[in-house]
């Protein structure tokens, strides 16, 4: 009996170890770790014009994302702001980085990745009592390495908490342009707060959470015979650096 | 309130430290660049180019430091007298630009300084404050004015009564003389309050631009 016993849990085990295998071979894997990150910033504003270099970094796997973003925005009356930015991205994930690679589908190495983004946003904010102020901020983006078209929404809630500390809350919403499997490609709630009480310098601790939706590339579809859709989550907590020349 | 500069000793200020190009004109006098160490008196005005900056002092301790782009007049400086009822008093025009003052108290307590702009005058007992200009379209008839330590009256054309704005707090007075409630102004905190050439770093970095930009309306991203 006992050893009927083991034979049973020695044939589960192994059943549950290759469902595991085929799972992971049919979707990519879902991290639900919390990494660092960091956003840097560095503002010019002259009169009615503003200029920002951005620098994010977080790590992706064993990788490092990072992107430099250079924008230029023009205010106009009653807060509200356009503004263009050209984006240098390193290590970005994207569909087709779901291979295979010795038998099996994964995530592919991404060294050595870049692309370039040009966009453009335009914003609205109001004032809605003096500590409490939202914002809307919409963005077409042309991914000009991938070819993809992006509209990125972008709703805001901000917050002074105290004459130093202010607080915003983001939720901002990727659509990928032209596909017909899912509406939002990715979305994303941010939280932070930002302390100004140092000349020059703004700074402060966020969270980060972003759902991204992964489905069938057609790099994937040719090398094998079924289609797939996941999401993966990623969680950051970070840390934003923002210098006013 | 009357002064009588009559029976008064005139004071002298002194110039104890001076960066780039400042300007000095007294009445009937040829302009003059000032320098570290020169005096001057009643009637002088005081022309900073910008990126300039002054630091002047008084016989009796007040200091006075005066930014880049200032237009500044000595209007009246007078000495108290031992055991006479007149007391040390000083009268400032601030006709463009933006002013540190620093003035220890009478011992009476009376006022000390004063100080004019085109929309307000000031009056000090004792006390550490700052007033600009504002800066940009349609602004550049606003007053700024916030107080570091001690007490500063605010009366304006417009104002039925002196409005005594505390330390920490500060007020922002409109082209045609409103005055705004006395608050914290978050961005006064950064203002670099030092008046001593010895003591380091004179020159103030924070733009007046900064107390327009509410942080509700500012991009941090």
């Amino acid at each position: 009996m006992r050893r009927h016993l083991k034979w049973i849990l020695i044939k589960s085990v192994i059943l549950l170890s290759f469902f595991n295998e085929v799972e992971a071979q049919k979707t990519p894997s879902v991290e639900t770790e919390v990494d660092p990150a960091i956003d840097a910033h560095l503002f010019y504003k002259k009169n009615k014009w503003e200029h920002v270099l951005k620098y994010r970094w977080a790590p992706i796997g064993q990788e490092n994302f990072q992107e430099f973003t250079f924008s230029s925005r023009f205010s106009f009356e009653n807060n509200y702001k356009v503004g263009l930015y050209a984006t240098r991205a390193f290590e970005e994930k994207h569909f087709s980085d779901w291979q295979k690679i010795n038998g099996k589908f994964q995530w592919r190495d991404l060294d050595g990745e870049r692309e370039t983004h040009l966009g453009g946003f335009v914003q609205k904010k109001w004032i809605l009592s003096d500590n409490l102020g939202s914002e809307l901020r919409v963005h077409l983006e042309r991914r000009i390495t991938r070819e993809n078209n992006f509209l990125r929404i972008r709703p805001g809630i901000t917050w002074t908490a105290t004459p130093l500390w202010t607080t915003y809350l983001r939720y901002e919403a990727y659509s990928l342009l032209g596909n017909d499997v899912a509406s939002l490609y990715r979305w994303g709630v941010y939280l932070g707060a930002l302390y100004r009480g140092f000349s020059n310098i703004v700074m402060g601790p966020f969270a980060r959470y972003n759902r991204q939706e992964w489905w069938t590339s057609p790099a994937f579809k040719k090398e094998a015979n079924y289609t797939y859709r996941s999401h993966e989550h990623r969680y950051s907590m970070g840390v934003s650096l923002i210098y006013f020349l | 309130m009357t002064f009588s500069l009559g029976i008064a000793q005139a004071q002298q200020i002194d110039v104890i430290f001076v960066k780039g190009s400042v300007i000095v004109k007294n009445e009937n006098k040829k302009p003059r660049l000032l320098n570290k160490g020169d005096s001057i008196g009643v009637g002088a005005r005081i022309q900073v180019q910008e990126n300039g900056l002054v630091v002047l002092k008084e016989t009796d301790g007040s200091t006075v430091k005066l930014e880049g782009g200032t237009l500044f007049e000595v209007t009246t400086l007078q000495e108290g007298q031992e055991g006479e009822e007149q007391k040390d008093f000083s009268l400032y025009s601030l006709a463009r630009g933006a002013a540190f003052f620093f003035t220890p108290k009478n011992e009476d307590g009376s006022e000390k300084m004063r100080v004019r702009t085109k929309s307000t005058s000031f009056a000090v007992r004792g006390t550490e404050f700052f007033i600009a200009y504002g800066e940009g379209e349609g602004r550049e008839n606003d007053i700024w004015m916030c107080v570091r330590t001690g007490l500063v009256e605010s009366l304006s054309a417009k104002s039925k009564k002196g409005i005594v704005v505390k330390a920490n707090e500060g007020i922002q007075v409109s082209s045609d003389g409103e005055i705004s409630p006395p608050k914290f102004l978050p961005w006064t905190s950064k203002l670099n309050w030092n008046n001593d050439p010895e003591a380091g770093e004179l020159e103030n970095r924070v733009s007046i631009e900064e107390a327009y930009a509410s942080p509700l309306e500012m991009d941090f991203d």
